[in-house]
């Protein structure tokens, strides 16, 4: 079997899954488990909204340069 | 070979003179174990996530990233991105808050708790094993370094190093590791920054370096490449880097977990490896564009005969008189953030996980922080004289990464089924350790780059995944044929525990404050 002709953008798609599951693990952690511990409840003191944003710009960079 | 002179060689002086002044200032925090070893637990987010990615960066990735780059192109990004940033969500969200409401100092102290002294003696005893080793060859580098930089004897370089690290390592412990880490990091940003205006400016912009490398490497703008690269290959990354390298390093490595567990609350500690993945982001520009800009404005390639020598050409070629001095105190800033952090780690591990556990067990606090301080001096005293033993095996940084690959499956296995099964138990977490190392050294064949043999191993981004796997089956099938833990034991070391359980966090106050 020649492993060179699987198509590049399945590791795309697989990396892609990975990004949106974590994001959508981390936004399904309780509120008081993100913020326990932090001196007020600010809204930028949420992690969640942290961890959509890093996977948010980790899934446009793969889109973009991930390869075809 | 030299070509840093007058206003560059300033600058690295006045900065290998500033950094130890700056470190030993937190001396005057340090007045106990928990302080020396954690900061007094008092240090904010921002501080430990740019502590987080000085450590993480050493002075090799600058070299040998931009090689990567200069050969294999945007792939070696893969090691920043996809084999860094999942794996800090996750230490964040589900790690991170498992160490700092366990009380532990150290990893292996945390999987103690939950399996056994086996489990954490095997897994303190490689930690430190590795830490101490890697510290040799540290040391080395840094004498290379300076010798073919700027010039100074080998054996100068290397006491001028460890006199610097060791200065301010010993009197203020984690504060000074993390305080100057947070410099060193603004050193090497600002050294990146600098090479990043002067590259774009010469190649005319991010689309003026496309359009003069793309013709010749197409794969160079990739991130992926075809399955059967030797190097790259996707599934490898996506596997073994991915979800068993990366996850290893960031969830279970001493020397980053210590930083988080100084943090001054729990939202601190999950924010600095947040912070730290945004940062983590940005590195590509600092170690992988220099490889980008040698091969788009490097006209003679018989000056970039080995890939290495990239960074180098960048510096000797491109960057005006003041600006190397600044990007070359960013290398020593890289290497010194690297050699801090693995000293004080090792001697935490020693400290805590051999020294308290076999040794003296209840000594006083002033016992623990001056016996800490020793054991961070005799790390120096071994890392100068084990320095040029490292030289006599050509493949040895190699290997060492290699040798870290040997167990991070198996500790990452381990560390998981631990935090996210209840019913993994110390039989389980002991054979599928064992086991998953010697799987690793089977397929790895880890002797032959320690050797200076030709490789005949399996991949290492393979090898972690398979490692892993079979850590995580043995683990799996040995608790299920043996008797669970009690429940009182693990109480608040597995997640659903330790979430919402008033009796759990009583429970683990009370452990923090009785066990060593």
């Amino acid at each position: 079997m020649d492993l060179s002709r699987i198509p590049l953008y399945w590791g795309v798609i697989i990396t892609v899954i990975l990004y949106v599951g974590i994001a959508l693990w981390a936004v399904l952690r309780p509120k008081e488990y993100i913020y326990e511990g932090a001196p007020n409840k600010a809204r930028w003191r949420d992690l969640r909204i942290w961890a959509v944003v890093l996977a948010g710009i980790q899934i446009l960079i793969h889109i973009v340069w991930g390869g075809k | 070979m030299e070509f840093i002179r007058g206003f560059d060689l300033a600058v690295i002086i006045i900065y290998l003179a500033a950094i130890p002044l700056f470190g030993i200032f937190f001396k005057r925090y340090v007045h106990s174990e928990e302080d020396y070893f954690l900061a007094g637990r008092m240090l904010p987010f921002w501080v430990i996530g740019m502590s987080l990615i000085g450590t993480n960066i050493g002075a090799y990735d600058y070299v040998g990233a931009a090689g990567g780059a200069y050969r294999f192109g945007l792939a070696q990004a893969n090691y920043e991105w996809l084999g860094a940033i999942p794996a800090m969500i996750l230490s964040a969200m589900l790690f991170i808050p498992f160490y700092w409401r366990s009380g532990a100092y150290t990893v292996p102290e945390y999987l103690g708790k939950r399996y056994s002294t086996a489990v954490r003696t095997i897994e303190a005893l490689l930690w430190f094993f590795f830490l101490a080793a890697v510290l040799g060859v540290f040391f080395w580098a840094s004498g290379i370094m300076l010798n073919t930089y700027l010039g100074w004897p080998i054996g100068l370089s290397i006491f001028i190093v460890a006199a610097v690290v060791a200065i301010y390592t010993v009197t203020g412990g984690l504060a000074a590791v993390a305080m100057t880490d947070v410099v060193q990091m603004l050193v090497m940003l600002v050294g990146g920054l600098a090479v990043m205006i002067v590259g774009f400016n010469l190649t005319g912009g991010w689309t003026g370096l496309v359009s003069m490398i793309k013709p010749l490497h197409p794969q160079h703008f990739q991130l992926f490449q075809p399955l059967d690269s030797p190097d790259f290959p996707w599934l490898g990354i996506v596997l073994g880097l991915g979800l068993v390298l990366s996850p290893a390093w960031w969830c279970c490595h001493q020397a980053i977990i210590q930083r988080t567990l100084g943090a001054k609350t729990e939202w601190d500690a999950k924010a600095s490896m947040m912070g730290a993945a945004f940062l983590k982001m940005l590195v590509p520009l600092l170690v992988v564009l220099p490889g980008f800009f040698a091969l788009a404005l490097c006209s003679d390639p018989s000056q970039i005969a080995n890939p290495d020598q990239a960074f180098p050409w960048v510096m000797r070629n491109l960057l005006p008189v003041g600006l190397s001095g600044l990007v070359f105190a960013g290398f020593i800033a890289a290497l010194l953030s690297s050699m801090d952090s693995t000293i004080n780690s090792a001697a935490a591990l020693f400290t805590r996980d051999i020294y308290q556990k076999f040794i003296i067990k209840n000594a006083s606090d002033k016992h623990y922080l001056l016996l800490g301080r020793l054991i961070t001096l005799g790390l120096v005293g071994f890392g100068i004289l084990f320095a040029p033993i490292t030289n006599r095996f050509p493949g040895i940084y190699r290997a060492m990464q290699e040798l870290l690959t040997v167990f991070q499956g198996p500790t990452f296995a381990t560390v998981l089924l631990g935090v996210a099964w209840k019913r993994a138990n110390k039989w389980g977490a002991l054979t599928g350790l064992v086991g998953g190392v010697f799987v690793s050294l089977g397929l790895q064949k880890i002797w032959e780059p320690m050797m200076g043999l030709p490789r005949t191993g399996m991949n290492f981004l393979y090898v972690a995944w398979w490692s892993f796997l079979a850590a995580l089956i043995l683990n799996v099938i040995v608790s299920l044929l043996t008797k669970p833990e009690p429940l009182e034991k693990i109480r608040g070391l597995v997640y659903g525990f330790v979430l919402e359980d008033i009796t759990t966090q009583e429970a683990l106050r009370e452990r923090a404050e009785g066990g060593k």
